[in-house]
């Protein structure tokens, strides 16, 4: 095949006016300089230095309990001080992990000959893992106080510097622990602290990480009237509160949470909803709404990752 | 003209040898020129040419003890360097956003070889061209950019994307239809 611009550019006179532009832009391309040896040997020189960080691939995890702390402090005092500063909210992210089951809650009672899930598999609904944290370039203030009672900056500092501290013990440190108590205090000391709804979600994620799902719970619960879509990662918030009282046994509850994902949301939390959706229908004792379910989410993920169980427990 | 002057040897990489044996010296001596080539077609204007090089190349020392000879070095490189220009593309988008002026460092351009106004004029050309590219899918803006201004051939591109080579015509037929439409509209749009 030959490139349509070359042989344009053989015979430019018979181009159409929006052809003869189109060529003239690819044109501007093609005559590219090689690059200098200067630059080449400048960049062979700092590859031989001694790197004093590792690959982008490593680092880039690294920094970001520092780059949060500077950048929330940033983004902090643009929307306090500056009129026209439009505050960005992070989107939701997909769950990082796969979503093991760590352990089977009640098995799904067969209704049908056929059973509607697999005894071995997981038909129980489990805690979600870590919640993925992306370096966030700029925290959004969830609740931002009202302007008479603006923060001072050394109150700023001190929230970003107590936050950070809780996102270093959770994604440095990997003492999730130490981060639920952190963040525990910054709940307590900024109820309505300017990076209030980051510093939640944080702590719900350490709470999670660190085995106490029961007040991941209560935590989410709490919040659960004022919407979890207005926390950064709210969807995904949703969708771990709905799992977190599956597991709990309060199918019911977990069965509407699940409903609330909206249809246009991300697909790994789609996915995650409508598995959950189908194993409390079975516990509820919905085996046909179960299968539907089932069905639809073969459609929707042939190849996710709970496919394989959806078709064991339809009997394909 | 600058066009048939296409398919040059310059830019074919070096033959393949056992790599696994090789060093990083030995990679970046043989393909840096190439990698710096890429880099320069994926990013377009504005990107700092040498940062991602210079990146490209540390993900290659970091992953170099793990590559095996199974896979084609080049296709291994370019894949690595699509990734790391796709991150800084994407990082760069959030710069611009937040920053607002997208002009803030196109320069380095300018020292192309005509004068002053041409020069000028070919900088603002090569401007609309990425912003062209830049509102296609990232798949045909690849195909577009490897198969009509790197020339790369499309048995090779399909290796690269880790596709089939009909797959590939197809990609290049809609992103040239693509390609024509969106530039038409924004000169008309500008006009």
């Amino acid at each position: 095949m030959t490139p349509p611009f070359e042989a344009w550019a053989k015979n430019r006179r018979a181009l159409s006016p929006e052809a003869a532009h189109a060529f003239s832009l690819v044109e501007a391309d093609l005559p590219l300089p090689p690059v200098a040896d200067a630059s080449l040997e400048r960049i062979r020189r700092r590859l031989s230095a001694p790197q004093r960080r590792a690959p982008w691939i490593r680092w880039h995890r690294g920094w970001v309990a520092a780059a949060l702390a500077a950048s929330s402090l940033a983004a902090a005092a643009m929307v306090r001080w500056s009129p026209a500063w439009r505050p960005v909210r992070t989107s939701p992210e997909p769950i990082a992990q796969p979503w093991r089951p760590a352990r089977r809650v009640q098995t799904l009672a067969p209704a049908q000959p056929e059973p509607v899930m697999p005894a071995a598999e997981p038909a129980g609904i489990v805690a979600a893992p870590p919640l993925h944290r992306r370096p966030v370039a700029l925290a959004a203030p969830v609740e931002a106080a009202p302007p008479s009672s603006s923060p001072s900056a050394s109150t700023l500092a001190e929230e970003a510097a107590l936050l950070s501290r809780g996102l270093r013990q959770l994604e440095v440190q990997h003492d999730a622990a130490a981060a639920a108590r952190t963040l525990g205090d910054y709940a307590q000391r900024f109820p309505h602290g300017t990076l209030a709804g980051e510093a939640r979600t944080a702590r719900v994620d350490a709470l999670v990480r660190s085995g106490q799902r029961a007040l991941a719970l209560a935590e989410l619960d709490q919040e659960a009237p004022r919407g979890l879509s207005a926390l950064p990662q709210g969807q995904e918030l949703g969708v771990l509160r709905a799992e977190l009282l599956a597991e709990s046994g309060d199918c019911a509850a977990a069965l509407t949470a699940f409903e609330h994902v909206p249809a246009d949301g991300p697909r790994a939390l789609r996915e995650r909803a409508l598995w959950g959706r189908a194993a409390c229908r079975a516990t509820l004792g919905d085996a046909s709404g179960s299968r539907q379910d089932l069905q639809q989410y073969l459609v929707s993920f042939p190849n996710g990752r709970f496919a394989a169980a959806a078709r064991a427990a339809l009997g394909h | 003209m600058q066009v048939s002057v296409a398919r040059n040897v310059a830019l074919a990489p070096p033959a393949e040898a056992c790599v696994s044996q090789r060093g990083l010296d030995e990679v970046y001596r043989d393909h840096a020129a190439t990698v710096a080539r890429w880099v320069r077609r994926l990013g377009g204007p504005g990107f700092d040419v040498e940062d991602c090089v210079h990146e490209t190349f540390l993900v290659v020392q970091a992953r170099l003890p793990e590559f095996r000879d199974e896979a084609k070095l080049t296709t291994w490189l370019y894949r690595i360097t699509h990734n790391v220009v796709r991150h800084q593309r994407r990082k760069l988008k959030l710069r611009r956003w937040l920053m607002g002026s997208a002009e803030d460092a196109a320069g380095h351009l300018v020292e192309m070889r005509p004068g002053a106004p041409e020069a000028l004029e070919l900088k603002e050309r090569r401007r609309q061209l990425y912003e062209v590219l830049d509102r296609m899918s990232d798949r045909y803006r690849t195909a577009f950019i490897l198969f009509e201004l790197e020339q790369v051939p499309g048995a090779e591109i399909a290796e690269w994307m880790g596709t089939k080579p009909q797959t590939v015509w197809v990609w290049l037929h809609r992103a040239r239809a693509e390609f024509l439409r969106l530039s038409t509209r924004m000169q008309r749009a500008s006009s």
